[in-house]
């Protein structure tokens, strides 16, 4: 056969998810036209600032991802922590604060870093936006709209080959 | 997500942009590239 049909490596099911799922998150992340928000990009015009394991070198970075994740940050905090057993949650809220817990094991790689502290934020911002937090499709939620709010190729670039988180 | 839903969703995010040049895919794994091109084909068809 000389041409091949086009073909999609999802089920019908999920794309119809996705499909579903996109228009909710575009409304409710109030993003409006997609082609007026930037996408975010590894590279030194987006992350100018030297990347070392450092507290100094951490606090610009998540101040770059506050930022173009369009959050104030004065309701955040960001909680460098050591290895927990378990997977710490992916915020805290704690009084009028918003506290980001981020292990220190994952400092080894910026856009590692990036790719967590947008799929906090992503949640942060759709729990401001009414989300129920029990829905059985959060995490997948939480990826999807990382990609809505412009910090995709992160997200893609540290998932899995297969199996969905 | 696994990578062929990145790929969709990066095909949805690059037509809601009007975009058919996609010069931040350079920035993707290899991986996540052939999905989202063969996507874009899909939601072309």
């Amino acid at each position: 056969m000389l041409f091949t049909r086009a073909r999609l490596s999802i089920d019908t099911a999920l794309r119809e998810w996705m499909d579903e799922q996109w228009d909710w998150l575009v409304e409710k992340l109030d993003m409006g036209d997609l082609s007026e928000h930037a996408i975010i990009e590894p590279t030194e015009e987006w992350f100018p600032e030297p990347w070392g394991a450092t507290r100094e070198a951490v606090e610009s970075l998540f101040g770059r991802v506050v930022e173009y994740a369009e959050v104030d940050p004065a309701r955040l905090e960001l909680a460098l922590i050591e290895q927990q057993e378990e997977m710490p949650p992916a915020i805290v809220k704690k009084d009028d604060k918003v506290l980001l817990p981020l292990e220190i094991t994952e400092l080894r790689d910026p856009t590692v870093v990036v790719a967590i502290l947008a799929r906090k934020l992503a949640l942060l911002r759709l729990m401001d936006a009414g989300l129920d937090l029990n829905r059985d499709d959060l995490p997948l939620l939480m990826d999807l709209a990382c990609v809505v709010l412009g910090f995709g190729i992160f997200n893609a670039n540290a998932a899995v080959p297969q199996v969905p988180r | 997500m696994v990578w062929p839903m990145y790929g969709y969703a990066f095909a949805k995010l690059a037509k809601a942009r009007g975009e058919t040049k996609l010069p931040w895919l350079s920035h993707m794994r290899e991986d996540v590239k052939v999905f989202t091109k063969q996507a874009m084909k899909w939601l072309k068809k």
